[in-house]
């Protein structure tokens, strides 16, 4: 166990090393250098050259790529150009927003497409078939767009936008809680529905695959009512590939939040990336790549770790 | 002098009457599109920086919405004869919101160390042209200059020339300063917090110089980046004011308890032209014959309606109608929509179809935004045997490739031209304005008669003198064709109708805002 832990570090840390030097390799060669965008409109001869040699800019690719290794190594991840802030501290006041609204949303697509994956085992009509497969190719815009329209702009019990109410912005406890559950149930949704339909869609299947199986059938020949057969019995054995595919799609929903704090103008880890990269702030732009890399990969090991507690087969020990 | 004091006065008591008369208090909720990064306006020209701080902060002028210079921290100034000198008189008792007094010694301070190093346009454009900064006494400050230069006054806005305090500046690197994130400055609002990416706050300033104002308690700048979900906050009253509105979205608006105010102008930039520039090193575009068939070619009124709205004019003349002492009435006039023509004059420039019926295939380079612009010029062009390949970037990627490595065929720039030619025009058609500077001289164009003429509009004092210059200048540009002058574009800004008086021409956009209910 020990052993599996120490391995899997190291590949993280030498995967997240590969990820900020191929962040930093498209950064570098990205038309458009961060100097012309550090200076600003305009710039006398010379102001050029004085604002590269400021920030380092003015030595070799290779030579600052080393440094920045070096310091990232050493868990330094330097300082915003844009902002001259830390960058650590840019990127944790923006991680709480993002991390709860993946984990929010890998939740609830867990949790609700295995309810409604279920159930759609069920009958055998066609159409919650078609209907998840056609949510599920939706672009997360455009159901953002849809979700706000009719919840925020013809129902108008949600909020179009935010994290809180601009005008008179709720002061703390319960209040503070309620709005901010109001200001992030329409984004979550949006967030959670491509994997919501993916899951329930896997758990149908799995489920209906179970069920032709002989112990489903010896439970309902023991008196099992089909009904009970099929949540007691065939879920559970739909339920592994739920789990890791979770795990697996945390990347791509912190992807998918990207485009959903955007459209809510949400202050997350992907607006703070967004704006980096259009001002050409890469020590920001690295640090968000590092951070999302990073979970990323923890989630997939915890995923690999729980797998045995899930399934007693695949532990080492098995017979 | 009695007299400009007199006309100060009738100012001053015109402008405190309606004071009085608007309820107080309130917030309003400004919707801007991008973080301001810090808030230090002096040592950058980035747009959503200056749409949060020109609320903090004052010039020594205030351009009303005509452009004309009225007193601001200067309550006065005189200008010598032979014009290279300008004496400010200063206002006096403006505290700063730290409460410590401003005087002289900030402006100087301002314009040393921070303004002429940092501010990529008072670099550019006012750095040239002044010789020293001399404080006369702490409410009194010379600008002496090197030679005339009757843009300076339209250059002292608080989007132009910020003044910040010398107290928490002076000795120390303006680039990492802390007060860029707490900043204090003497306007009608003070800063209260920023959370990144999500909004800055304002609160009242107690002790503005202008009684009465401001009338709002509180001013929220929220950080929408998506045009579409402003226009929902809006419609739902989570927003009360949109500073800048796009063609399609203002007619969404329209009709649904908003206001909407065309402006030339904004916090960014005024007297905005949409122009298609030609890379003149390069042979094809460098053909005056294909540059001329494509004034012909172009049906600039349907530009006008179907992609702007409506919402400008088709530019009549190179410098934009705004400026109208300077501007050309007609000038453009020759170049009148003619398809027939403008094959004939291709086929005379030695351009012929081939045997799928093109002439030439041409690049143009431009931002994302514009998207629109070239996709009816790709459209209007083909008629003319003329393929069209969009290559959009970023504005960091396109100033390297059009301004620095002059890689393009045609680039679609909208150049605001301000509100003096010295700012907006001169730039874009001055040979020494050719290089490495975003938004210069994309063209490439060089015209020793174009230059002579604005060096020589530049000196002159009188704008009647300085207008027969820029005009000559805009005949010999309107048959050269280094751009092609699409449109006048405007500004829209939009406001809830509970709001009244928000000023979308200025960075002082909320001064003199009130709220009804």
């Amino acid at each position: 166990m020990i052993g599996l832990l120490v391995r899997r570090a190291a590949f993280g840390v030498v995967a997240v090393l590969a990820a900020a030097s191929l962040a930093f390799l498209l950064a570098w060669h990205a038309p458009g250098g961060p100097v012309v965008g550090l200076a600003g409109e305009s710039g006398a001869p010379g102001y050029l050259e004085e604002v590269a040699a400021r920030y380092g800019l003015d030595r070799p690719g290779t030579e600052v790529w080393l440094g920045w290794m070096g310091h990232l190594l050493r868990g330094d991840f330097g300082t915003s150009w844009r902002e001259q802030r830390p960058v650590v501290a840019l990127i944790l006041e923006r991680l709480p927003l993002t991390l709860g609204l993946t984990i929010s949303a890998a939740v609830l697509a867990a949790l609700a497409g295995t309810v409604l994956g279920t159930m759609a085992a069920a009958g055998t009509a066609r159409w919650p078939v078609a209907l998840f497969s056609a949510l599920h190719a939706l672009p997360g815009y455009i159901v953002a767009q849809g979700l706000v329209l009719v919840f925020a702009l013809w129902l108008g019990v949600l909020p179009v936008q935010g994290i809180a109410d601009a005008r008179d912005p709720a002061a703390g406890g319960v209040a503070l809680l309620l709005e901010r559950v109001r200001h992030l149930v329409l984004p979550v949704l949006a967030l959670a529905l491509h994997q919501l339909c993916f899951v329930a869609l896997l758990v149908r299947a799995g489920v209906l695959a179970q069920m032709r199986l002989p112990y489903v059938t010896a439970a309902m020949a023991r008196g099992r009512s089909r009904r009970a057969a099929r949540w007691r019995h065939a879920l559970p054995h739909a339920l592994l590939p739920v789990a890791s595919l979770t795990a697996a799609r945390i990347g791509a929903l912190l992807g998918g939040a990207l485009v959903i704090e955007v459209a809510f103008a949400l202050p997350g880890l992907g607006r703070l990336a967004v704006t980096a990269a259009l001002a050409r702030d890469h020590p920001v732009v690295i640090g968000t790549v590092v951070v999302a890399c990073a979970i990323a990969w923890a989630a997939n090991l915890l995923a690999d770790l729980a797998a045995p507690l899930a399934d007693p087969r695949l532990r080492r020990d098995a017979p | 002098m009695p007299s400009r004091r007199l006309a100060c006065l009738l100012a001053a008591t015109l402008l405190a009457a309606p004071a009085a008369a608007q309820p107080r208090g309130g917030t309003a909720v400004i919707a801007v599109a991008g973080d301001p990064g810090h808030l230090n306006p002096a040592i950058s020209t980035a747009g959503p920086l200056h749409a949060v701080a020109g609320s903090l902060f004052n010039g020594l002028v205030a351009l009303d919405e005509a452009g004309t210079p009225q007193p601001d921290l200067a309550e006065g100034w005189i200008v010598a004869p032979d014009g290279l000198a300008v004496t400010f008189r200063l206002r006096p008792g403006v505290r700063w919101h730290d409460g410590r007094p401003f005087t002289a010694e900030d402006v100087q301070v301002g314009f040393d160390r921070l303004l002429l190093r940092h501010h990529a346009r008072a670099r550019a454009g006012l750095a040239p042209a002044i010789a020293a900064i001399e404080t006369e006494g702490p409410l009194a400050v010379t600008f002496r200059l090197r030679r005339p230069h009757p843009a300076l006054l339209r250059q002292l806005d608080v989007s132009e020339a910020p003044i910040l305090p010398a107290h928490l500046f002076a000795g120390t690197d303006p680039v990492t300063n802390p007060a860029n994130l707490r900043p204090v400055g003497t306007g009608p609002f003070r800063f209260d917090s920023h959370r990144r990416d999500d909004q800055v706050v304002l609160l009242r300033n107690a002790d503005y110089f202008r009684p009465g104002l401001p009338r709002l308690d509180r001013l929220v700048f929220r950080i929408i980046p998506d045009a579409n979900t402003q226009v929902n906050a809006l419609l739902a009253g989570e927003v009360d004011m949109l500073a800048r509105v796009a063609p399609p979205d203002a007619a969404r608006l329209r009709g649904r308890g908003v206001t909407l105010t065309e402006t030339r102008s904004a916090a960014g930039g005024s007297n905005c032209v949409m122009t298609l520039g030609f890379n003149l090193d390069r042979a094809v575009p460098g053909n005056a014959g294909l540059r001329e068939a494509l004034a012909r070619g172009l049906d600039r009124q349907r530009m006008l309606d179907q992609v702007a709205f409506g919402q400008g004019r088709v530019a009549e003349a190179p410098i934009a109608s705004g400026i109208a002492w300077a501007h050309q009435p007609g000038a453009l006039a020759t170049w009148s929509p003619d398809v027939a023509d403008a094959n004939r004059r291709l086929d005379a420039a030695e351009l012929p179809r081939g045997g799928d019926g093109l002439r030439a295939s041409l690049d143009i380079v431009h931002f994302p935004a514009f998207a629109r612009w070239s996709e009816i010029l790709r459209q209007q062009l083909a008629p003319l045997g003329i393929a069209l390949r969009a290559r959009m970037m970023d504005p960091a990627a396109l100033a390297q490739t059009v301004f620095a490595r002059r890689d393009f065929d045609l680039t679609l720039v909208s150049y605001c031209n301000g509100t003096d030619p010295e700012i907006g025009v001169r730039r874009m058609v001055h040979s020494a304005a050719i290089g490495n500077v975003p938004f210069s001289n994309a063209a490439g164009y060089r015209n020793a008669e174009v230059d002579a003429m604005f060096d020589r509009a530049a000196s002159l004092q009188e704008d009647a003198a300085r207008g027969a210059a820029y005009r000559a200048a805009q005949a010999i540009l309107a048959r050269d064709l280094p751009y092609l002058w699409l449109v006048e574009t405007d500004f829209t800004a939009a406001w809830r109708d509970s709001f009244a008086d928000f000023a979308p021409w200025t960075g002082q956009v909320a001064e003199r805002a009130w709220r009804s209910r």
